[in-house]
């Protein structure tokens, strides 16, 4: 009986240098992308070398036998899986470290044997694969040079080994094409890949995932485990409580909400250096402390019961403020020292830190008793429980006995100094009258914060003497997040609702191609949590512009990654989509900071992309030309024009006839934001954070001929929006006659 | 199946690595939420996209032209020409191209040429050699081009229609002397040859003008009396014309390509048209149509009988006897009937032949030997002396023989075993 081709151990030798040379290529950029992404550990250059090397004696030795280099690659083998099972033995949280130093010294070894063309091929996907494991490991945009090059050479690799086979058993009639007719053949096949990858990217729809545990966390811990859980903030020591002016330092790099007194009256700007990256399943705020006692300055930690909580064996099992049904799991990469205080989402369940102590708090602060370095990674699994609005109205609605957690937040966040004026409460009593339970007067001074006042950064120091929260309600009226969350606190207790004051970051920008969060210094933030009654503590955020209930964050977040990309591209880097320049200027200082932390090799790498484009590009124009030649010239190619342009009309047609999710505010909202988008395109557009009440005034005062118009339909939208009830029918018709009138105003000429 | 499943999963296709690649990648990509390999996974499914689309974009605009070859001998090397057309606009790169060659090749594979660039609006001309094994008309088919371009991925192949014939000549031995007249018991036997048909011949009779008629010999006076072409025919003449009837039933074609009765009949009916060319003899060529009819072809000439030759095919026809029967009417009676037969002739054949009166030269083309079975000739033997015993001249002969000898005195007489 015959053996089978591909049974047969002797397979025939692969000569082509070209073959191998982009095979090479593209293992190499996978090796030094893996390598590059771990920080270059020790034994890097030992496997770029002798990857290099192995690749050559392949090539010499490709029609022998090989039996004794096959016998030590036998023994490397065995010697690379013992080094993985002994690193995953005392990591066993993160295999992704072990498993991509197994691959790598698999690499390095199965350069040894390529006498084939098949041999080759393992490779590539050998190299595809590292690739992928630099892909997981990467946290930034440096990645971007190697999966470019990757493609480039990879695709060399594919065409030379669809030549190697072509070849195979035929005779060559006319000329296999040169390296320079391929180069044009892989640029054209690239640009296609890049532009059809590019939408098939945006169009990718994410699942929320992170279900296969265990958690990624830190192996070692290099600072000292000498606390005793005590909050730990190197640039606001402890005062208790009291400042004084000398003490009162602005830190642009560290937060003071993490600090164990948060001081209302210091000002300045945070720093937009990231301060950690963060994988979470859903977008949510980062809860740090939380502050129980206020004295018309400031916000401390009181009767905080601090209670040690210790687990032999990661995860260590905590229960924040109950649990609820809601999973979300986050793993935060810190990128720069911070305090000893846990970040995560809400109602914090489960702990992989590399420690076997934390300490709880009575008001949801988890501390550990080492500074959070930087390049620490610990992940955590909250249980969230996302507040129901009919839910709640219904169960303040009955008759009830206090929870065991209802009396302790009585007991402890419902104290106000006597310094706070009488206005306060008496502010807090007219917006909650008729409410229903704490949810809905909570819900009606968020309403009232977001809509009537001023959120800036730039506002001087408050009068020591005075109260914060009044002078901010009725003499400044302007104020950041801190300002408005005391004045939310503040107003909830003068009515007998608990309520603390809780600090942390904001979710930070998503960067849709390294799947982080970015979290940034300017991303701290305070918002407040409320008891609400048989429910448990619920957050709210009164400050404009931001979400006022945070726990439903997650609920409208789109799966697919154009609307984070378009985010992205504004936030992260601080600027709108049509500022080319300024992107180009971003671009261009993330690949000079690239190669400086690359050293001669990130220069080399950045001379190949950038000489690579360039031979891109004059493909593409000669490409273009021939095109349009062949097309029949100019007119040719607008007769393709034209039915391309009717081609894609029909199919944004088609997408626009998809269901779209309910805006919040209904159809009253919907006519609102189409008015703030007629108004945009009338030089009158939303400036960030300005609450629709203050866009009405301003607007009104810019576009006078339609001022009624728009404050018929805002204060629609606010009572829509905000209020207790959906908008009615008449409402709605209201909204729209409103809209159609002002669209009229604006078309009129103006009187100048 | 076995080895189809074994080799699935050694050999792997390269689409389903990338396929099971991209779909590991997608569920680690959702459980880390790592965004770049959702990046990766992208441009994995952009790369099957364009894998599947450029083969096929590859192929259009191709088109197959086969350049005629002119016929062969027997055993000549001819050289086969294929011209791949691009009509397109775009250059075509790396199609490769298959053909099953009109004969076999040594190793038994089919012809396949890879073809590395096409430029657009041109063409790339493909030449093989093929050794023409044996007499036949070759139709050839279709030419199958296939791509993988630009990345090896999703090959697809076409069928492309290249219609075109090759005709192999039947190659017979060389005839130095034969002299038709020796072959006829009842004629003297003579060793001239006749170079030329003059007017000192004894006239015979007028007849009606057959296609291959001298027009020197047109009767012009009868032709205008009767309104049909009429021809003077001497005796002499009878001598210098020939009818080889060549059994072509399916009995004849037993055996490997090339080696059957049929075949050495084909080569010794075209050795003996090349020779009566030389002698200015006249030959009629008789065989089985489809139908199991006469089919003739007067005055059998160069390439044209070479051609008629070549495409003989073996059909289920009736016993040569009941061809030579049935062609009687339009023979020559004065003239040779030489049979080249593959099937044995019976009692009943004999008496058809007696009764048409035909001057026979009987070659039995043992049709047995050909196809290999072992036997003691005994049918052949008395066939032959049958034939023999009613003034035919008779030989046999068996496969592998001497096909040159068959006509000269060395071959075997009737009843006479080598």
């Amino acid at each position: 009986m015959r053996v089978p081709e591909f049974l047969l151990w002797k397979k025939p030798p692969e000569n082509s240098i070209s073959f191998r040379v982009a095979t090479l290529a593209s293992v190499m950029c996978g090796i030094l992308a893996t390598l590059y992404e771990q920080q270059w550990p020790s034994f890097g250059w030992l496997v770029v070398s002798a990857t290099i090397f192995g690749f050559w004696l392949s090539y010499r030795r490709r029609n022998e036998t090989n039996w004794v280099i096959k016998i030590f690659l036998s023994f490397g083998m065995m010697f690379a899986l013992w080094d993985f099972l002994s690193n995953l033995y005392y990591n066993p949280l993160d295999p992704r470290v072990p498993l991509a130093n197994l691959l790598l010294w698999l690499q390095t070894l199965h350069s040894y044997d390529l006498p084939a063309r098949r041999d080759l091929n393992y490779s590539l996907t050998t190299g595809f694969v590292l690739i992928s494991v630099a892909a997981v490991l990467s946290h930034d945009m440096a990645y971007v040079p190697f999966i470019v090059v990757f493609l480039v050479c990879a695709l060399y690799t594919l065409v030379y080994n669809y030549l190697s086979q072509a070849r195979e058993e035929r005779r060559v009639v006319a000329a296999m094409p040169d390296f320079l007719t391929l180069s044009r053949l892989v640029a054209g096949v690239a640009l296609l890949l890049v532009v059809l990858g590019g939408v098939i990217f945006l169009f990718i729809p994410r699942g929320q995932g992170m279900k296969i545990r265990p958690l990624p966390m830190s192996l070692h811990l290099n600072a000292p485990r000498n606390g005793s859980g005590e909050v730990r903030n190197p640039s606001y020591p402890n005062t208790n409580g009291r400042v004084s002016q000398s003490q009162r330092r602005f830190d642009p790099d560290s937060y003071n909400g993490l600090s164990a007194y948060l001081d209302l009256n210091l000002r300045g700007r945070l720093s937009d250096d990231i301060v950690m990256r963060v994988r979470s399943s859903e977008e949510a705020y980062y809860r740090g402390l939380g502050f129980n006692f206020y004295n018309g300055r400031g916000w401390e930690i009181r009767e905080e019961n601090l209670q040690q909580v210790i687990s032999p064996a990661p995860p260590i099992m905590l229960n924040i403020d109950g649990v609820g049904e809601k999973e979300i799991v986050q793993i935060f990469y810190i990128e720069k020292d911070m305090p000893n205080i846990i970040l995560s989402a809400y109602h914090l369940s489960q702990l992989f830190l590399p420690s076997d102590t934390v300490y709880v708090d009575a008001h949801g602060g988890v501390r550990t008793a080492f500074p959070l370095e930087t390049g620490l990674v610990y992940s955590v699994i909250s249980m969230s429980r996302p507040p129901r609005p009919a839910v709640l109205r219904r169960l303040a609605q009955r008759a009830r006995v206090a929870t065991s957690l209802e009396k302790k937040a009585a007991a402890l966040d419902l104290n106000l100094p006597e310094t706070v004026p009488a206005r306060v409460k008496e502010l807090a009593e007219e917006l909650t009258r008729n409410k229903v339970g704490n949810y809905e007067k909570a819900q009606a001074i968020t309403n009232y914060l977001q809509n009537h006042l001023e959120y800036s950064l730039d506002i001087p120091p408050f009068d020591d003497n005075k109260d914060v929260a009044d002078e901010f309600l009725f003499h400044y009226k302007k104020g950041y997040c801190e300002q408005f969350a005391t004045a939310m606190a503040v107003m909830c207790r003068s009515v007998g609702i608990p309520a603390r004051l809780v600090t942390g970051y904001l979710p930070g920008t998503y960067n849709p191609f390294t799947g982080y969060y970015e979290v940034k210094n300017s991303d701290a933030h305070a918002w407040v949590e409320v008891m609400v009654d048989r429910f448990g503590w619920v957050e709210f955020d009164p400050s404009p512009g931001y979400s006022g209930v945070p726990q439903a964050l997650s609920a409208p977040k789109s799966n697919f990654v154009l609307e984070s990309l378009v985010r992205y591209m504004k936030n992260r880097l601080g600027l709108e989509v049509t500022d080319v320049g300024a992107f180009f200027r971003s671009a261009f200082a993330a690949l000079a900071a690239f190669a400086q932390r690359a050293g001669p090799a990130g220069w080399a790498v950045l001379a190949a992309v950038f000489g690579g484009l360039a031979f891109a590009m004059v493909a593409i124009v000669r490409l273009g030309r021939r095109s349009l030649e062949q097309a029949g010239g100019l007119p040719g190619l607008r007769r393709w024009a034209r039915g391309m342009t009717a081609r894609a009309g029909g199919f944004v047609r088609r997408l626009g006839r998809a269901p779209e999710g309910p805006r919040r505010g209904g159809d009253v909202a919907v006519a609102w934001h189409q008015m703030v988008d007629a108004l945009a395109s009338h030089d009158c557009a939303r400036r960030p954070g300005e609450t629709p009440h203050e866009f009405s005034a301003r607007a009104e005062a810019v576009i006078p001929a339609g001022q009624a118009h728009i404050e018929r339909l805002t204060r629609l939208f606010e009572a829509a929006r905000y209020g207790a009830e959906p908008a009615s029918a008449e409402q709605v018709a209201e909204a729209q006659s409103a809209l159609a009138g002002l669209r009229e105003a604006l078309r009129q000429p103006s009187p100048a | 199946m076995i080895f189809r499943l074994l080799r699935a999963f050694f050999r792997p296709r390269d689409e389903w690595v990338i396929v099971f690649l991209g779909a590991f990648m997608l569920f680690i990509a959702v459980n880390t939420q790592t965004g770049w390999l959702y990046v990766v996974v992208a441009v994995l499914v952009a790369l099957l996209a364009v894998g599947f689309a450029g083969p096929r974009v590859t192929l259009r605009g191709l088109e197959v032209v086969r350049l005629p070859s002119a016929p062969a001998w027997e055993g000549e090397t001819v050289t086969m020409r294929l011209r791949v057309r691009n009509t397109s606009r775009w250059r075509r790169f790396v199609v490769t191209v298959a053909e099953t060659p009109p004969f076999p090749t040594e190793d038994g594979k089919p012809m396949r040429f890879a073809l590395g660039v096409i430029p657009a609006g041109g063409g790339v001309t493909l030449e093989y050699p093929v050794r023409c094994l044996h007499r036949g008309a070759r139709i050839l088919g279709d030419v199958v081009l296939a791509s993988a371009t630009p990345v090896g991925l999703f090959p697809v192949s076409r069928n492309f229609s290249a219609p075109g014939e090759l005709v192999v000549y039947p190659r017979g031995p060389i005839l130095q002397r034969v002299d038709l007249m020796s072959l006829a018991p009842r004629s003297a036997s003579t060793s001239r040859t006749y170079n030329r048909i003059g007017h000192s011949y004894d006239f015979q009779g007028i007849r009606q003008y057959q296609f291959g008629d001298d027009t020197r010999f047109v009767h012009w006076p009868t032709t205008a009396r009767t309104g049909q072409m009429m021809v003077r025919e001497f005796k002499e003449m009878g001598a210098q014309r020939l009818t080889i009837l060549i059994d072509n039933g399916l009995e004849a074609a037993v055996g490997p390509p090339g080696r059957a009765a049929l075949d050495d009949a084909a080569r010794l009916a075209a050795s003996l048209v090349t020779h009566a060319q030389l002698t200015a003899a006249h030959v009629t060529l008789v065989a089985a149509d489809a139908d199991g009819r006469p089919q003739m072809l007067h005055n059998a000439r160069g390439a044209q009988a070479l051609d008629w030759l070549a495409r003989l095919q073996a059909v289920d026809a009736p016993h040569w006897s009941v061809l030579a029967r049935e062609a009687a009417p339009q023979l020559d009676r004065h003239g040779r009937t030489m049979v080249l037969a593959g099937r044995p002739a019976d009692e009943a054949a004999i008496q058809l032949l007696v009764a048409e009166r035909l001057q026979l030269v009987v070659v039995l083309l043992e049709s047995d030997s050909y196809a290999g079975i072992e036997g003691e000739g005994t049918d052949w033997a008395e066939s032959a002396d049958r034939l023999a015993a009613t003034g035919a001249v008779v030989r046999r002969h068996a496969a592998g023989g001497d096909l040159g000898r068959i006509l000269s005195a060395g071959g075997r007489m009737a009843g006479v075993r080598a």
